[in-house]
């Protein structure tokens, strides 16, 4: 997702509590969101317009660069449906509780019409004193060299928390959301990083035995130059898997579950790129990584 | 949510899927009323696997016969679960019984068709024998044909094979489920298909859209850890919560169950987790760890606090990070704030022992 040349931004679901509260949160920081898609009935949020189409926005203050979506889970394919409709090409979809078939659709339709989408369940993205697209605590985050990329929700906070405390900056802070299907993928966004020229080191944060992460370590291994450190939460945990039937549990596990699993038993122990358990080592070396 | 046989046996009616003559029993004496005729099945609808082997299903000629094993049927216990329903059922000779199944693969993240020539309970002859067939691209029928050409399939029996497969696609999509399995389908020496038994799970997060899944809709997530294990947990992320089983495992905590509040600005939401908790007779100490700004941890404190302060909850250990509000849960007595997680876990693995 390119995030520059972001001068109109849309909220669907303004009238939500969350988009209430965040659209304020940014809108205090300076974010230059300029409609939102609410319910009935309220036609404004302090100075910003509310209309209950997309295309009735659009008229009143032109092509929309990025629409934040805040709606109820359910009401998540409809939104992202509508922004596609009108030609907007980045998405954030803060919402969680989505129908697995429906977000499969959204991401069908966004595939098709070359659209990219963030999250679900994501916290958005933020680059210090310039784009704060998100519902991140603002406070925690400092200017600087680190490129961070999360699938850990709120932890993502507490990392920046723990960066700024030791002087160390974030160039970006991005989330891909809490989800099980996401319509993002940390390859791409470790790519953003590698090419961003603010970014000169990268932290990933993200959970233990996840397919997600075991496809960004081996694109970390292959295409990245920059210096890149991981921080797992749960490799504690046993593996855990949903059970459905017997039989299909069973198919499911031996077709890829194990595999992954012992792949991943395997990366552990033979990778070259650091992989962190707990947060209170990330400083010490993000600071190694960057002096050598 | 998983559905029971007869639950789904009703859904696979609705598509035209082929079932038995069947009749749900809610107490023994309703078997005066059977309109099958004997012989019958009786089968105990639990969600436990390998009910057949525990005795939960019985074959039964006549109507006394049938009391007596009813009987016997609600009074036994399957992977702790007791049956509230048999169905009774016709009784079906198959020559060949085969395995079929709808799936959805979350790291493809599409839907994939599973059947294997070899169905029942024999899993390792099923497995070896599975066929896969990934939905690139829309359902069309034609990948139906595909998969019942893998499983080896040819003439009517093909033709058949995949009208099933079709139905229950149809029943996959309208019903929003993460799984339809048929195992056995059973197929009788001229070639006819029946679903034995069935399994449906419905996503959860669906349920809201499908009124007729009586179900208590929660909005909350659960990781079930341990059944025996005496702490419980409530967190506001998925990533908040790993981190905090991991400082629990090191420290030998043994969590039973990690609620994860994703609408944190209901404070309904923040209630039921704890009542929740409170169900789990086991669990001796909640951990509360959140991390988020103050307005959440507001309504948090409201929310909980006069909750904790009136009935009757087990010890609660709660880590603010980030902020130092407290507010009303700090009067209660069997409540401790804890600084940081270094030490919110210490007191939780230690009121634990008590």
């Amino acid at each position: 997702m390119k995030l520059d040349n972001i001068s109109k931004i849309l909220v669907q679901g303004i009238t939500t509590t969350q988009g209430a509260h965040y659209t304020e949160l940014m809108l205090q920081k300076g974010t230059p969101i300029v409609a939102g898609i609410g319910k009935l009935g309220e036609t404004a949020l302090g100075k910003i317009p509310i209309y209950n189409l997309v295309e009735q926005a659009i008229s009143f203050a032109g092509q929309i660069d990025i629409s934040l979506i805040f709606v109820e889970g359910r009401y998540v394919l409809d939104a992202a449906l509508e922004a596609m409709a009108n030609e907007i090409k980045r998405i954030i979809i803060f919402s969680t509780g989505i129908t697995p078939q429906d977000i499969l659709q959204v991401i069908r339709t966004a595939k098709r019409k070359g659209v990219e989408i963030l999250g679900p369940g994501s916290l958005g993205v933020l680059i210090p004193n310039r784009l704060y697209l998100g519902t991140q605590q603002y406070q925690f985050y400092s200017s600087g060299n680190i490129g961070v990329i999360s699938r850990l929700d709120r932890l993502m906070d507490q990392v920046a928390n723990i960066l700024t405390q030791n002087k160390i900056g974030q160039s970006f802070s991005g989330c891909l959301g809490s989800e099980r299907i996401l319509g993002s993928s940390f390859e791409k966004w470790l790519n953003f990083l590698e090419h961003d020229p603010k970014t000169e080191a990268i932290l990933l944060l993200g959970r233990a035995y996840g397919e997600e992460e075991i496809r960004a370590l081996q694109y970390i291994e292959n295409n990245l130059q920059k210096p890149t450190i991981i921080y797992l939460a749960g490799l504690e945990l046993p593996p855990k898997r949903k059970l459905w039937s017997q039989t299909s549990s069973y198919v499911l596990d031996s077709s890829h579950f194990y595999i992954n699993q012992n792949l991943w038993l395997d990366k552990l122990t033979t990778t070259t790129i650091p992989i962190l358990q707990s947060l209170n080592d990330i400083p010490e070396f993000l600071l190694k990584e960057l002096s050598s | 949510m998983d559905l029971l046989e007869y639950q789904a046996k009703e859904l696979f009616a609705q598509v035209g899927l082929p079932i038995l003559p069947s009749q749900a029993i809610f107490q023994p004496s309703d078997i005066k009323r059977l309109k099958i005729p004997y012989p019958v099945v009786l089968k105990s609808q639990v969600a436990a696997s390998n009910r057949g082997k525990a005795g939960g299903v019985k074959f039964v000629d006549n109507t006394i016969d049938a009391i007596t094993a009813a009987r016997t049927i609600f009074n036994l216990t399957i992977g702790g679960e007791s049956p509230e329903v048999i169905l009774a059922e016709s009784h079906y000779q198959s020559s060949e019984e085969i395995f079929l199944a709808i799936i959805l693969d979350y790291s493809l993240q599409i839907p994939v068709l599973l059947g294997s020539r070899y169905g029942g309970t024999d899993i390792d002859k099923l497995y070896k024998n599975l066929q896969k067939v990934p939905l690139q691209e829309e359902f069309s029928p034609f990948y139906a044909r595909r998969l019942a050409i893998m499983m080896g399939l040819d003439g009517v029996l093909l033709v058949s094979v995949a009208d099933v497969i079709e139905k229950m696609y149809s029943l996959f999509i309208s019903q929003d489920l993460d799984l339809v399995e048929i195992n056995p389908l059973g197929i009788s020496k001229i070639g006819n298909v029946m679903a034995l038994d069935g399994k449906i799970n419905v996503n959860d997060l669906a349920l809201p859209r499908h009124p007729q899944f009586k179900q208590a809709i929660s909005t909350n997530k659960s990781i079930r850890l341990n059944k025996t294990g005496n702490i419980g947990i409530i967190t506001n992320g998925w990533g908040i919560a790993l981190r905090t089983l991991d400082a629990l495992a090191w420290q030998k905590g043994t969590p039973n169950t990690c609620i994860i509040v994703e609408d944190v600005f209901c404070s309904h939401a923040w209630k039921n987790a704890l009542q929740e908790l409170r169900k789990i007779k086991d669990i001796k100490v909640i951990f509360l760890h959140l991390i988020d700004s103050p307005f959440i941890q507001e309504i948090v404190n409201t929310a909980l606090g006069k909750f904790i302060a009136k009935t009757n909850v087990p010890y609660v250990v709660s880590l603010f990070e980030q902020t130092e509000l407290l507010g009303t849960l700090e009067k209660s007595t069997n409540f401790y704030p804890s600084p940081s997680l270094d030490d919110a876990v210490l007191r939780v693995v230690q009121e634990a022992k008590k």
